[in-house]
């Protein structure tokens, strides 16, 4: 069960506005959050994360509470570990696939397991500029997953990928999450790509 | 030919371009992450030594490290060390002359770095300490060694420090640019020449294989 | 008239044009620092000619000297340097001998520096400064004494080199050395703000400093450079030095 309810200062150009967001998911849930450019969508996932600092708020994830300002609690990112899957991938040019993975992980079958997901088996041992737009895409998630996070943030994960692949890849993944009980929360421009599998839905606007 | 002066360049340069490094990375790291009035003033204090001409540098190291009063005192008291008319009085001289020169392309080579990868990192449970040397540091690679063969070939050439603190000592201060600058006063210029030929070859050699060594990636420092 | 007017204006430019050539350059060594100021103001009060002095260790001058530089005169703090100059064609004539140098020993700690020999070996003696011997003949004459009295050797480690007697007073006055072999017009010096702890080398441990002096061939301005020769020989000129602690010979 996530809880989360935060006030946040966002400075967009020389305006500043207010970023309020509550919001509650089950555990295993998929939640997409929409809204217009510079609402502050990806801010919100990472003061999630613990990227980010709300004035105010409180997050509790799984009977654990991540941030309580009121009460001086707040978990660095590296307490909280929360998978995260950037827009820009921020994949690391330096490691091969395998690499990436193992940077998360010890688990070598979850690695060769996410890697056969990801259909990535020949560029196992490649960088990531040997990749294609999608692989490289499909790696990012995967490296988020690769220590089994119980919550997965992801910002706008699937705008590289045609829509064939996404739809295969997104129905591969639902199966690791449901397998897994992660809680899911995707920011996406088009929500329609999963009416099919969300719990939920969050607009937030400016 | 006495080889000393060519020798102890090459020590102090070697030394200083070490310390530097151990210095410099953690420097460049954290003022490169963010720009409060303290980073501001720092790195600015950093920059002096590029600006302020060296005899500046070499005087006001005379007075600090004056074993009659203060910290010279003190340490030539305690510890029997003195800063001025030593080789490691050179070397603090060096680390402080040289610093800019490693820490400047460090610190923008971090700057350029997406905030995203060292985010990613942290999310998978990693330290800042880990972070920077695994995931940050192999992707500044060749900013670093033109930042350690800057230092290097900065502090081959230091003069107007040296002169001021270093005493001219034969085996211990008379650098390689000491002992040009004597051989001209003294009209000894078959010496002189032979100094600045080594000098030059040198660091010829030493900076062109490392922009070769570095060619994909490589910087010029006027960038 | 209407003419005056331009008239005014060009004399008054030649005037100044021409007073403003009225400086000769005086190449002087270090030792002179303080004294070739008074010296040059007291020839510009007789002559009407000021002088620009430039100072150096002797070596670095007769270098600068022998490459071009535009000096009228140069006042050495020896004979050697002044007559290879001439040897070599970049003189007058031969040069004269205006003043002989005095050495000290000189030192900002409380030390005892009338038995200085003994106490060089001393711990408390840390750093001693000595001109380069090769382009200072004050270093040169330090050395020979050190020499003569059986030190160098055992006073070698502590020994800091300084380029010409300038830096050596900078590394006494700062405090940094413990001791330094220099010239007395230091402490003779009425500008001199710091309290000088000083003693008279023997003067039977070195050769005597005799400072030369010679008109550069190279010199745009002979006849202010003549005149500025000739006012180094006379009395108003040698009551400066002795108050500067040179001994006229």
């Amino acid at each position: 069960m996530i809880a989360i309810d935060i006030h946040k200062k966002l400075k967009v150009g020389a305006r500043e506005t207010d970023l309020n967001v509550k919001l509650q998911a089950d555990k295993g849930s998929l939640t997409v959050i929409h809204g217009p450019s510079g609402a502050g969508k990806s801010t919100f996932l990472k003061v999630i994360a613990g990227l980010m600092k709300p004035e105010q708020g409180t997050i509790i994830v799984n009977d654990q509470v991540w941030l309580d300002t009121s009460n001086n609690i707040n978990l660095s990112p590296q307490e909280r570990r929360a998978g995260f899957v950037f827009q820009n991938y921020a994949l690391f040019p330096h490691m091969t696939v395998r690499q990436q993975l193992a940077f998360a992980t010890n688990d070598t079958k979850w690695i060769d397991r996410s890697i056969a997901i990801g259909q990535l088996q020949d560029h196992a041992d490649h960088k990531p500029d040997y990749l294609s737009g999608g692989q490289q895409q499909r790696l990012a998630i995967l490296r988020a997953m690769a220590n089994k996070p119980s919550l997965l943030l992801m910002d706008e994960p699937f705008s590289a990928l045609d829509q064939t692949t996404k739809v295969g890849l997104i129905a591969d993944f639902k199966v690791l999450w449901n397998e897994l009980l992660t809680t899911v929360i995707i920011v996406s421009h088009y929500p329609q790509e999963l009416a099919g599998i969300a719990t939920q839905e969050l607009y937030i606007g400016a | 030919m006495d080889w000393s002066p060519i020798w102890l360049s090459v020590k102090l340069a070697s030394i200083t371009t070490l310390l530097l490094l151990l210095i410099g990375l953690p420097l460049a790291y954290w003022l490169s992450k963010g720009r409060s009035v303290i980073r501001l003033v720092l790195e600015a204090l950093i920059t002096m030594p590029l600006v302020l001409p060296p005899s500046v540098l070499g005087f006001y190291l005379l007075l600090a490290f004056s074993p009659q009063h203060g910290v010279g005192k003190w340490l030539h008291d305690t510890f029997n060390i003195q800063l001025v008319f030593s080789f490691p009085g050179l070397i603090l001289a060096s680390v402080i002359y040289s610093l800019p020169f490693m820490v400047g392309p460090i610190k923008s080579a971090l700057q350029q770095l997406p905030a995203s990868w060292a985010q990613a990192s942290y999310t998978m449970g990693k330290s800042e300490q880990e972070t920077f040397l695994k995931v940050l540091l192999p992707n500044i690679r060749s900013s670093v060694f033109t930042a350690m063969v800057m230092t290097f070939a900065h502090t081959i050439g230091e003069f107007g420090v040296v002169l001021m603190i270093g005493g001219n000592i034969p085996g211990q201060t008379k650098v390689a640019s000491i002992a040009i600058y004597d051989a001209v006063e003294g009209m000894d210029y078959g010496t002189a020449n032979n100094y600045s030929l080594l000098l030059f070859a040198f660091t010829f050699v030493i900076v062109t294989t490392a922009f070769i060594f570095n060619r994909n990636k490589a910087k010029s420092p006027l960038e | 008239m209407k003419s005056i007017k331009p008239i005014l204006t060009i004399l008054l430019l030649a005037l100044s044009v021409s007073t403003h050539a009225q400086t000769i350059k005086v190449a002087a060594a270090a030792n002179l620092q303080s004294v070739i100021k008074v010296l040059g103001d007291d020839f510009k009060k007789r002559s009407g000619v000021g002088i620009e002095p430039i100072t150096g260790s002797s070596g670095k001058l007769v270098a600068q000297i022998s490459n071009g530089a535009p000096y009228d005169v140069f006042l050495s703090a020896d004979m050697e340097f002044p007559q290879k100059l001439a040897k070599d064609g970049f003189a007058e004539s031969q040069p004269v001998v205006y003043a002989l140098g005095s050495l000290i020993i000189c030192s900002t700690e409380n030390l005892n520096l009338k038995k200085w020999p003994q106490l060089l070996n001393n711990d408390q003696v840390n750093k001693i400064a000595i001109a380069n011997a090769a382009i200072a003949p004050y270093g040169r004459a330090a050395q020979e004494s050190l020499a003569k009295l059986d030190l160098l050797d055992k006073v070698k480690p502590k020994l800091v080199y300084g380029e010409s007697i300038s830096q050596v007073n900078t590394y006494i006055t700062t405090g940094v050395v413990s001791v330094g072999f220099t010239t007395q017009s230091l402490v003779n010096d009425p500008a001199n703000q710091t309290k000088l702890n000083w003693a008279l080398v023997d003067p039977k441990t070195y050769s005597p400093i005799e400072q030369g002096m010679v008109v550069l061939k190279n010199s745009a301005n002979k006849a202010d450079a003549q005149k500025f020769y000739a006012y180094m020989s006379s009395a108003s000129a040698k009551s400066i030095l002795k108050k500067y602690g040179y001994i006229i010979p």
